[in-house]
C-alpha cells in the first residue's frame, strides 16, 4: 500500500464532506472518560475569537464566505463546507449596485500541495497552515464575502512539476466544489437578461417559503407580462390591469410570516415597509444594521439599494433573506 | 462535522460528558462512513468494523496528536465559523497520516501490488483474453507466445528496493511491469505478471535483519550508556508498564489491563510503549541476535531496578 491510499482519505472526504450535526451515532461516555480527556486540555485557554474588522475590500485580503446565500435567481445556495478565500484582484463593478472580485480558495489540506503550490506555514495568519489554490481562481459577487480575516501576499511560483494522480484528483474536486463560489456571478448573469422585463423584483426566503415576485414595467398601459416559472409570480398590482406606478408594491403576506412586507421602488431606490410595528432589525449584505423610522403602525426603511438583506426578529424562527433587484 | 459548541467546550478545558459523547459520535460517524482502516488503532476486536472502544481510542489518539503538534497554539485566530471544519480537517489529516505511517511500516502488500498491476495493465496495455485468462504484452514485444509462468524470464532481472522513504508505489510497479513484459517478449497472463512483479520488490528493509554469526554472549558494561539514555525521563510507573507489556513473559498484560491498572488511557499506554520501542531501536543497534538478546536482558534488569 502506498501514499495513494493515504491521500485518498482526504479526497474521499472532500468529495462528500459531512454537514454539521450530521451524525447519528450514539456512543455512551463515562465521566471517567471525560476526566482523562480534560487532563489533556488542562492548559487550554478560553476560545475568544478576536475582534473582526470590516475594512474596504482590496486585493490580498483573506475572507470567509457566507455559508449560504440567496442567489440572483431566488435559489438558496448552501456550501458543503465553510470556505476561506484570498482576494487576488481589486473590486470591479458589474453595475451601480453590484461588484465582483476574483478569489482563490484557501485549504488547510496542505498535504495535497505540489512543489509548485503556494503554502503559508505561518499559523499566525489564520490559525493554521494553508495552501492557496492558485489553480482554482474564481469570480464572486462581493456580497457573498462574510468576515475579514487578515492579509497575505501571494507570489508566483513556476509550475513545471508533473502532478500525481491524487493531486490531480484533489484539484478536480476542489474546482468542482468551487461552483458554490462562482455561482453567485453565474446567477447574476442569468438574471440580467430576465430582469429587463420588470421594473423591479424581490426574492424572499423564509424557512421553506421561497418566492420571487416581479413588478411589471411602470407607467405603461397593458405592460407585457411574460410567462413565469417555478417560484415566480407577479405582484398583485399587476393583476388589476391598471397602469403600475411607484406607489404600487410587491407584497408578502404569507401566513408563515409574522408580519407583512411591502416593497416599493421610488426614484431608483427601494423602500421596505413592515406592518405592523414589531421588534425587528434589517441588515445589509455586509451585516451592517440599517436604521428605519416608524410610527405606531409600521416601520419603514428607505433609500435602499439593490442587493441582499436579512431581517431578524424574535418573532422569526430564522432570519428572512431578501434580495432586491 | 463536529458541533461548534462542543469544540469550544473542549478547547476551553470545560468539556462535558454530553459534549464528549457528541465528539466521539462524530468521529464514529466519520470512521464508519469513510471506512477508515482500523489498523491505525490498537483494537481488541477483529474485522473492519469500528466498535465504540475503537472509536474512543481513535478520538483519544487524535486529541493527543492535536496537543503534541501544537495545533491549538493559534486557535483564537481561527474564525468562529471555520472552527468545526478545522477540527474535521485535522481529524481527516490525522487519520491520513496514521494510515501513511502504518503503510510505511509494512511496505507494499501483495494485494496492493495485485491491484496496481491490474490498474496499470488496463491503463497502459490492452489486455486480451485467451483461454479464459487475461494477457498483456509490451508494445515493444514481438513474440506471440502465451506465457503463464515467468520464473525463467525474470530470474536475472534486478530488484527494486522498497523502503520507508518510498512515497509512491505506482511508478515503481509500472517500471517493473514494463521490464517483466520486455523480458518475457510475449503475451503474459496478468496473474503471473502480478507474481513476477511482486517478486521483484526488495522489501528487506521492513524486516529485522538477523545476522546469524556467532558472537560473544558476554556483558562487560558496554550497554551502560545506551541503557542510561533509554531510561532517561522514565519513572517507576513507566518502568512497570514496560516490564508488563514489553518484557512480560507468562504474566504479559494487555494494553487494556495496563490502562486499567495504572489508570492511564489505553492510547497513552500505547504511545508510551511505541516511544519506548522506538527509543531502543534508535539508541542501540545490536551487532547480531545474541547481542540484541543480551542487551534486552540488561535493559530489563535496569527497568526492574527502576521499578523497585
Amino acid at each position: 500500500m502506498n501514499s495513494t491510499e493515504n491521500m485518498n482519505v482526504i479526497n474521499k472526504f472532500l468529495e462528500c464532506p459531512q454537514l454539521v450535526g450530521q451524525n447519528e451515532e450514539n456512543i455512551t461516555i463515562s465521566g471517567q472518560d471525560v476526566d482523562k480527556l480534560k487532563n489533556l486540555f488542562a492548559n487550554a485557554s478560553n476560545y475568544n475569537g478576536y475582534l473582526r474588522l470590516l475594512p474596504q475590500i482590496t486585493q490580498n485580503q483573506i475572507w470567509t464566505i457566507k455559508q449560504q446565500y440567496l442567489d440572483y435567481e431566488g435559489e438558496m445556495q448552501v456550501a458543503s463546507h465553510p470556505y476561506m478565500v484570498i482576494l487576488v484582484s481589486d473590486i470591479e463593478e458589474l453595475d451601480s449596485s453590484n461588484s465582483f472580485v476574483r478569489v482563490c480558495p484557501i485549504t488547510p489540506f496542505i498535504e495535497m500541495a505540489s512543489t509548485s503550490d503556494q503554502v503559508c506555514a505561518d499559523v499566525s495568519v489564520v490559525g493554521f497552515p494553508f495552501m492557496i489554490e492558485t489553480w482554482n481562481e474564481q469570480p464572486i459577487l462581493i456580497e457573498i464575502l462574510d468576515s475579514y480575516i487578515g492579509e497575505y501576499y501571494t507570489e508566483n511560483i513556476p509550475s513545471d512539476q508533473e502532478l500525481t494522480d491524487d493531486i490531480k484528483k484533489f484539484r478536480e474536486i476542489e474546482i468542482s466544489n468551487a461552483r458554490f463560489l462562482n455561482h453567485s456571478i453565474l446567477s447574476y448573469t442569468n438574471d440580467s437578461e430576465h430582469s429587463s422585463n420588470f421594473s423591479f423584483s424581490v426574492d424572499l426566503k423564509y424557512r421553506d417559503y421561497i418566492k420571487t415576485k416581479h413588478m411589471p414595467v411602470m407607467h405603461v398601459l397593458n405592460p407585457k407580462l411574460i410567462e413565469l416559472t417555478g417560484n415566480e409570480e407577479y405582484a398583485v398590482a399587476a393583476k388589476t390591469g391598471n397602469t403600475i406606478t411607484e406607489n404600487d408594491c410587491i407584497e408578502f403576506d404569507n401566513n408563515q410570516l409574522p408580519f407583512n412586507l411591502e416593497i416599493r421602488k421610488k426614484s431608483g431606490q427601494y423602500v421596505i415597509t413592515i406592518i405592523p410595528k414589531v421588534e425587528i432589525s434589517l441588515l445589509n449584505g455586509r451585516n451592517e444594521q440599517i436604521q428605519g423610522y416608524d410610527n405606531s403602525e409600521r416601520i419603514v426603511y428607505d433609500n435602499l439599494s439593490k442587493g441582499l438583506y436579512e431581517i431578524k426578529s424574535p418573532l422569526l424562527k430564522e432570519p428572512i433573506n431578501i434580495r432586491l433587484k | 462535522m463536529f458541533k461548534e459548541e462542543y469544540i469550544i467546550e473542549l478547547i476551553s478545558g470545560r468539556l462535558t460528558q454530553k459534549g464528549y459523547a457528541n465528539i466521539v459520535s462524530s468521529v464514529a460517524f466519520m470512521a464508519r462512513r469513510f471506512n477508515w482502516q482500523k489498523d491505525i488503532v490498537v483494537s481488541e476486536s477483529f474485522g473492519t468494523y469500528w466498535n465504540d472502544d475503537d472509536v474512543k481510542e481513535l478520538t483519544q489518539q487524535f486529541f493527543e496528536w492535536i496537543i503534541t503538534n501544537g495545533k491549538l497554539d493559534y486557535i483564537n485566530k481561527v474564525p468562529h465559523e471555520y472552527l468545526s471544519y478545522y477540527f474535521t480537517q485535522m481529524l481527516v489529516s490525522f487519520v491520513s497520516n496514521r494510515i501513511k505511517e502504518e503503510q510505511q511500516k509494512v511496505g507494499i502488500s501483495f494485494q496492493k501490488c495485485n491491484a496496481l498491476v491490474r490498474e496499470i495493465a488496463d491503463e497502459y496495455y490492452k489486455p486480451v483474453s485467451h483461454m479464459d485468462k487475461s494477457y498483456v504484452k509490451s508494445n515493444l514485444a514481438s513474440g506471440n507466445v502465451w506465457i503463464n509462468n515467468l520464473e525463467d524470464a525474470v530470474k536475472y532481472l534486478s530488484h527494486y528496493p522498497i523502503t520507508e522513504e518510498t512515497k509512491q508505489y505506482k511508478p515503481i510497479v509500472k517500471l517493473a511491469v514494463e521490464e517483466v513484459l520486455i523480458a518475457a517478449d510475449a503475451y503474459v497472463s496478468i496473474d503471473s505478471l502480478v507474481n513476477a512483479v511482486y517478486g521483484l520488490f526488495d522489501q528487506s528493509s521492513f524486516s529485522v535483519n538477523v545476522d546469524e554469526s556467532e558472537t560473544e554472549n558476554s556483558y562487560d558494561g558496554k550497554y551502560d550508556s545506551a541503557i542510561a539514555k533509554i531510561l532517561e525521563g522514565i519513572d517507576s510507573t513507566d518502568a512497570h508498564i514496560f516490564l508488563n507489556y514489553v518484557f512480560g513473559d507468562e504474566q504479559k498484560m494487555s494494553l487494556s489491563e495496563i490502562a486499567i491498572k495504572y489508570n492511564v488511557p489505553k492510547s497513552s499506554v500505547h504511545k508510551k510503549i511505541e516511544d519506548f520501542k522506538n527509543k531502543i531501536f534508535k539508541v542501540y543497534m545490536p551487532e547480531n541476535e545474541d547481542d540484541g538478546i543480551c542487551f534486552l536482558q540488561n535493559l530489563a534488569q535496569s527497568l526492574d531496578d527502576l521499578a523497585k
